[in-house]
């Protein structure tokens, strides 16, 4: 994985904390890139994932795209959603869509 | 397409859907099979009708649609016909086992009541499909004499209020298939006198007494006719009605003064002669041929006619819809495509249909209802609550046409045609039984598309609907409150709980949240209809990057027209599919 940027940091926490509540488990910020299905099996299965991406553009206001953006990748970690917000928040604010 | 796209429209005024069409191609691969002949591109069909199957075996009729006795009897022998084996048979046949019903016959689909139509199909595939005996023929035998009326003809199920030709050519069909030449169980000499009646003056048949001859009816009779072992009382003059049918252009109209050829009306003829023991010469063999071979679209099966003027009800009422949609001070709606809808409204059914010549069908009914209504414009109305009344079954649903067994969504679609036309739905139905097969299809999560079957999200909204037109409100709203909390994390609503959302369910639910006055997540509806936006239309998934037609294009366009409007929220139409 590629290292986090440290302006990431409270975004990662947001992330960190909303995907615990949606999976009722804890979620420790070592564990940021493990395989949340590693994590939490019994709940981040393809319908997790779901949710998960539900969670994401509701939080964070970012579309997901199920198909373009490869959720098997996408979603596979804390880390890599969070570096999926930032990259669609990057491209929405160069293209004028953030509020 | 979208509202702000180009409109073109087909030579004959209206539009069409992209795909073929699978009655389409039965009857255009049996008739050059009877000639003789092959499709021009047989590989593009064969691989048409092997893509509607499914992993149950059997066939649907759309790609995704759950399998029915009609579609796998038409792929299979289509099939068979094109020299192409059928695809694990075993699988087939034990989806078949399970459309047989307790009273002694078939149902479409599992679940279902059973009707004459599903008899005769499922029946000739055991036969002629499968190479196996139809099991339990004396129950059959049972179903089939209930069938009986008075006067000899046979109707649609036990207990159905009309006897038809198309149910006489059924039964008979479906009683060789399952016992060979041994007598039927009916009183054979009045169903053949009866068919024999249905010969009018000119030498033509017709469906029943009250209907006008048709090509269709010709077959059919003649067909029925010679599986009892008997004939027309006046052969000469059913062949001098059928050469007058022939069109100067090549080709046959389906009856006087129709003037247009298609697939159907080849079908009919060819199949009429054939069974009169008529050759048919090489000229007039290849005029025939050449007529059907042009039906076929590029890489596919075959459509009615001439693909470019090949117009269906739903395409072009969806044409219809999306003009309507159109922001004021633009662009009107074509007359051709009113002209086209009120020309589906064809003379001896007074239902829509699909196509023209071919019989009304009530989902297309109630997309030309409420697409006419979006534009000021209507059908005749008194013809129409006259249809719709005359189809509903003993059990007290409806099915898609005449003579079909009872669904959810059929049901559903001929209570909201009649209050989409203005006519209240219960006078003009038995309210009471509507509600009594509704009850037969609920379930304790909701209701399913026919009785025993597992709930859906759409047939559940479907229900809430239905339950409000004939004045159940506290069911319905409870019913349609509950939609809410199965609305899925990526904004729209799936089939079923916790399913991916998709965009027929999605149109269910806000549809009936809309009518029924509920609050409507709009941010939701927003991120779902992000997600199967593609282009300038709508996919029916989210998994989808491609656009899948006018369809789908006219339910997203709707709700996109919602989603976008906060202060004046727009009317949704009561479409179903």
């Amino acid at each position: 994985m590629n290292a986090t940027p440290a302006t990431a940091a409270p975004l990662r926490d947001r992330l960190r904390e909303a995907l615990a509540t949606l999976l009722g488990h804890p979620l420790a910020a070592a564990d940021d890139e493990v395989s949340l299905a590693e994590i939490v099996p019994e709940r981040y299965d393809s319908l997790g994932v779901l949710d998960a991406v539900g969670l994401v553009e509701k939080e964070f206001g970012v579309p997901v795209d199920l198909v373009v953006d490869d959720l098997r990748s996408t979603f596979f970690s804390v880390a890599t959603i969070a570096a999926l917000i930032e990259r669609k928040q990057r491209d929405a604010a160069v293209l004028g869509l953030l509020p | 397409m979208s509202p702000a796209s180009p409109l073109t429209l087909l030579a004959d005024g209206g539009a069409r859907q992209g795909e073929a069409d699978l009655w389409c191609s039965y009857a255009a691969v049996r008739t050059l099979h009877w000639l003789g002949e092959k499709p021009a591109r047989p590989e593009d069909t064969v691989a048409f009708l092997t893509s509607r199957q499914n992993a149950d075996g059997g066939f649907a009729w759309q790609r995704g649609l759950p399998s029915d006795v009609w579609a796998t009897y038409y792929c299979a022998q289509a099939l068979g016909d094109l020299g192409h084996p059928l695809p694990d048979p075993a699988r087939l046949a034990d989806w078949l086992a399970g459309t047989r019903t307790a009273d002694g016959g078939y149902a479409m689909t599992p679940g279902q009541g059973a009707d004459i139509w599903a008899v005769y199909y499922a029946t000739r595939v055991h036969r002629e499909v499968l190479g196996r005996p139809v099991p339990d023929p004396e129950a059959l035998g049972g179903w089939l004499a209930a069938t009986q009326h008075p006067d000899g003809g046979l109707g649609w199920s036990p207990g159905s209020r009309t006897p038809d030709v198309r149910a006489g050519y059924y039964g008979a069909l479906a009683w060789r298939a399952a016992a060979g030449d041994a007598l039927g169980p009916w009183d054979t000499p009045a169903l053949t006198g009866w068919l024999q009646d249905q010969q009018d003056t000119g030498g033509g048949f017709r469906f029943g007494p009250t209907s006008q001859p048709c090509a269709w009816a010709a077959f059919r009779a003649v067909r029925a006719l010679d599986a009892l072992g008997a004939a027309p009382r006046d052969p000469d003059a059913l062949r001098r009605w059928l050469a007058d049918r022939r069109l100067p252009g090549g080709g046959h109209e389906r009856w006087a003064g129709y003037g247009r050829a298609d697939v159907w009306s080849a079908f009919s003829v060819v199949g009429a002669l054939q069974t009169l023991g008529d050759p048919i010469g090489p000229d007039h063999r290849a005029e025939i041929a050449d007529q059907v071979r042009g039906c076929q679209l590029p890489g596919s099966g075959f459509t009615y006619t001439e693909p470019g003027r090949a117009g269906d009800s739903l395409a072009t009422a969806a044409v219809t819809i999306l003009t309507a949609l159109r922001p004021a001070g633009g662009p009107g709606t074509p007359d051709s495509l009113v002209r086209w809808l009120r020309g589906a409204h064809l003379p001896y059914e007074d239902g829509v249909m699909y196509m023209p010549g071919r019989g009304a069908e009530v989902r297309c009914t109630l997309w030309a209802v409420e697409a006419l209504a979006a534009v000021g414009e209507s059908l005749d109305t008194e013809r129409l609550g006259r249809w719709v009344h005359g189809l509903q079954n003993t059990d007290g649903g409806f099915g898609y046409w005449l003579g079909r067994g009872s669904d959810l969504v059929s049901t559903v679609s001929a209570v909201e045609a009649l209050a989409a036309a203005g006519l209240d739905p219960a006078g003009r139905t038995d309210a009471p039984a509507v509600l009594r097969f509704l009850a037969s299809c609920r379930h304790p999560d909701g209701y399913g598309q026919v009785p025993g079957a597992e709930p859906t999200l759409a047939a559940t909204a479907q229900a809430a609907r239905v339950l409000d037109l004939l004045g159940e409100h506290g069911p319905a709203r409870d019913l349609g409150a509950g939609l809410a909390h199965r609305a899925g994390p990526l904004g729209g609503f799936g089939p079923t709980a916790r399913g991916l959302p998709d965009l027929l369910s999605t149109y269910q639910a806000v549809l009936t949240q809309r009518v029924l006055g509920l609050p409507v997540d709009l941010d939701g509806l927003r991120r779902f209809l992000a997600k199967v936006r593609v282009g300038s239309g709508f996919a029916w998934s989210p998994l989808s990057r491609q656009p899948a037609g006018l369809l789908a294009a006219c339910l997203g366009e709707q709700l996109a027209a919602l989603a976008a409007s906060d202060a004046a929220p727009a009317r949704l139409l009561r479409l179903n599919l």
